[in-house]
């Protein structure tokens, strides 16, 4: 065992003040990292609930649903293509959900035509599917009655699928229903007769990037993957990239204060070091040994800053947008125990100059 | 004074350290503040600047303007409510212009139920025109400007500050043109019914009380006084909760990085310490050093975060669209001097713990 794994286990509390500032940053990383995550999947959960499909917009829309309108005659051709295996419309609109003592919510209410790997098939007309959040919300269970938008139109709730959240908790009915219930409570909402907001088509050979490459090709529309439906979202990009920047400049500090903390280490130990050389160690030997510890000290900080950030989420109101990931932990996990070792590496300079003819000056 | 400037000049390199690391966690401090305000402006400009005293909703709405649609008959049923002035619909969809979605707000009376101020330009007097609010997370439009939307031609002839609605570009328009632009876009034409109703309530009213007696007299509404109805917009809370939460976060960690700092800076003179102790100087003298630097890193470090966040958000106003407030930035000066200066009592306890006569022991000895 290295000395400087010994003086590790040896001499915790020397450790303690950059292990407790790292703890709290991880804590910060992982927050920022379920914040991140939190926003993405609260707003793309219908898009992700038909993934392995593809998305057809009108060719002018940017890929935005509710800009879309594709006409029935283009869906009919779609379905009579032998690269796709089924066309079914995808409609949205925001409204309110509630009733049957219970409080009222927002939701996103969608119409659609096609049964996914996440959603069944559409409901019968007065039925609806609904997610996993609208249930979290409303202890709504499968049989019960649910009252849709300002007209408070009556559905029974026939299924509960994950969490597909887009913006708010989402329930869906068939296209058909959709539009009655749109018509009745939000007119100003529903598409032009003879249109919907988007296509939804399953690729026959199970390729959906060269489908929606085939169905681009035809005049007027713009069909894309899920994951290309979800980058063309401003609203998610804009977010990525502000929380992404902000975990960037985070990683940032935790350098600072790994090199801070271990410059001040190194000049404590100057002496020693310079026993050390003296006695034919290199500044190799030394250099590892400090990255040894800065790897060590980081490892802990963050088991620590993991269970406290679990114990902080959980502590938090449901209603915030924070999901903890287990590939965005093992991602941050990664991230500090190498920014640890990039700070710790900050030292050189000095174990450089550390000159073994101190040790008898 | 000189023993605290001599050791910073002596180790730059550890003090710059210390003062970069506060100066980053200042720069992330005010880039939240600046976006979860411009986030929350936006989100609620068109409410709070909005020359309404009362918002009627639906009561099916949850308080969203977004959700809210009232039947025809409601404004005469609002108006005959003690204490209100006048009752007016307004109607607001989103609709697509030139690549962007714009909310787009129809009004029956532009001088009350629009924006309180226009800082350009004049309010919309007739059909085809429009007054335009932006946030500074959106596209903008100039006055004189010419817009399309559904088939409605509309010019900008106003321009307000802050008076936007969900974030995105919002056009004030005539509720004929609103109304019309639905029913083009509908394609058949549908009914278009008040998303709410602007109140305004009369001279010496009371807006909340005038807000009561309207959900207690007019059956299936909710109305609530601007700042209420500002304050339940879908989205305020959780932003406002989510930043809390980030922001205290960073305090902690810029009092734990700092008091750790000086701890260690302190530990490992201790012996210098306990030598000026025998020598005769007090303890004032071997504390006031140790707050100098305090003061000196945070004031710093903080000094540089805010040029540097002023610089980043001036730099990228498309990506982040916000700048700094200044009372704000001053406050969280402040905040972050007083909590080094906080941080700084266990490196202050343990200089005042030194005892000269460890001066003439062997560990004590120099």
């Amino acid at each position: 065992m290295s000395i400087a794994f010994k003086e590790l286990l040896r001499e915790p509390r020397r450790f303690a003040p950059v292990g407790g500032a790292l703890t709290l940053l991880v804590v910060l990383l992982v927050v920022l990292g379920g914040f991140l995550d939190g926003l993405e999947l609260s707003l793309t959960g219908a898009y992700r609930a038909h993934d392995g499909l593809v998305l057809v917009f009108d060719a002018d829309a940017d890929r935005q649903l509710q800009r879309s309108s594709v006409s029935d005659d283009l869906a009919g051709i779609l379905d009579g293509l032998d690269a796709t295996n089924g066309v079914g419309s995808l409609d949205q609109v925001f409204t309110v959900a509630g009733g049957d003592g219970r409080g009222l919510e927002d939701i996103a209410l969608y119409g659609y035509g096609l049964s996914t790997a996440v959603l069944p098939e559409p409901p019968p007309p007065g039925s609806a599917v609904v997610d996993a959040q609208l249930q979290r919300l409303t202890d709504i269970e499968v049989g019960d009655s649910l009252e849709i938008g300002p007209t408070a139109e009556p559905v029974t709730v026939a299924a509960i699928v994950d969490d597909l959240s887009q913006g708010a908790p989402s329930v869906w009915l068939a296209t058909d229903e959709w539009r009655r219930v749109v018509s009745l409570g939000i007119p100003p909402a529903l598409p032009p007769p003879g249109t919907q907001h988007a296509l939804v088509a399953r690729p026959a050979a199970g390729d959906a990037v060269g489908l929606a490459a085939e169905l681009s090709a035809i005049d007027g529309l713009d069909a894309v993957t899920v994951d290309e439906a979800i980058e063309a979202l401003d609203v998610v990009q804009q977010q990525s990239s502000t929380f992404e920047g902000i975990i960037g400049v985070t990683f940032v500090i935790v350098l600072l204060v790994v090199a801070l903390f271990f410059a001040l280490l190194t000049l404590e130990r100057i002496h020693l070091y310079a026993v050390l050389k003296a006695l034919g160690a290199r500044t190799g030997e030394l250099l590892w040994g400090v990255a040894i510890q800065a790897i060590g000290v980081s490892a802990i900080a963050l088991i620590l800053g993991c269970g406290l950030s679990l114990l902080f989420v959980v502590l938090l109101p449901p209603e915030l947008p924070l999901r903890l990931v287990p590939s965005r932990v093992v991602q941050i996990g990664s991230g500090t125990m190498i920014t640890a070792l990039l700070g710790s590496l900050f030292t050189i300079r000095r174990l450089l100059r550390v000159d073994p003819a101190e040790v008898i000056g | 004074m000189f023993l605290s400037i001599r050791e910073i000049r002596r180790s730059p390199g550890r003090f710059a350290l210390l003062t970069g690391a506060v100066a980053l966690l200042v720069v992330l401090l005010l880039f939240f503040q600046a976006v979860a305000g411009t986030l929350t402006l936006g989100l609620t400009g068109g409410i709070e600047n909005n020359g309404a005293d009362v918002f009627v909703y639906s009561d099916r709405a949850r308080r969203n303007p977004a959700a809210s649609l009232l039947p025809g008959a409601t404004p005469a049923l609002v108006v005959s409510v003690d204490g209100v002035a006048d009752a007016s619909p307004v109607g607001r969809s989103i609709f697509e212009a030139g690549g962007e979605d714009i909310v787009v707000i129809g009004l029956v009376d532009g001088a009350t139920t629009g924006p309180r101020e226009l800082s350009a330009g004049r309010r919309a007097e007739r059909s085809g025109e429009a007054v335009f609010s932006g946030s500074s997370l959106a596209a903008s439009l100039d006055l004189g400007q010419r817009v399309t939307i559904e088939g409605v031609g509309l010019e900008v002839v106003g321009v307000a500050d802050d008076a936007a609605f969900e974030v995105s570009p919002t056009l004030y328009v005539a509720f004929d043109d609103y109304e019309t632009a639905v029913r083009a876009r509908a394609g058949v034409p549908v009914e278009t019914p008040a998303s709410w109703i602007a109140v305004t309530v009369d001279d010496g009213a009371d807006p909340r009380a005038v807000a009561e007696r309207i959900s207690a007299e007019v059956p299936g509404v909710e109305a609530l006084d601007r700042s209420s109805a500002a304050a339940a917009l879908p989205g305020v809370d959780q932003i406002t909760s989510s930043f809390s939460i980030l922001y205290l976060l960073l305090f902690i960690v810029v009092t734990i990085v700092t008091g750790v700092f000086f701890l260690i800076l302190t530990v490992q003179k201790e012996r210098s310490l306990v030598l000026l102790h025998a020598i005769g100087a007090s303890r004032s003298d071997v504390v006031r050093p140790v707050l100098l630097q305090v003061l000196a890193v945070t004031g710093l470090g903080a000094g540089l975060g805010v040029g540097l966040a002023a610089g980043l958000l001036a730099a990228t106003p498309e990506t982040f669209g916000s700048s700094l407030d200044p009372i704000t930035t001053i406050l969280t000066v402040g905040f972050i001097v007083v909590l080094g200066v906080v941080a700084s009592l266990g490196a202050v306890r343990r200089v005042l713990s030194v005892d000269p006569i460890d001066a003439t022991t062997a560990a004590g000895a120099v």
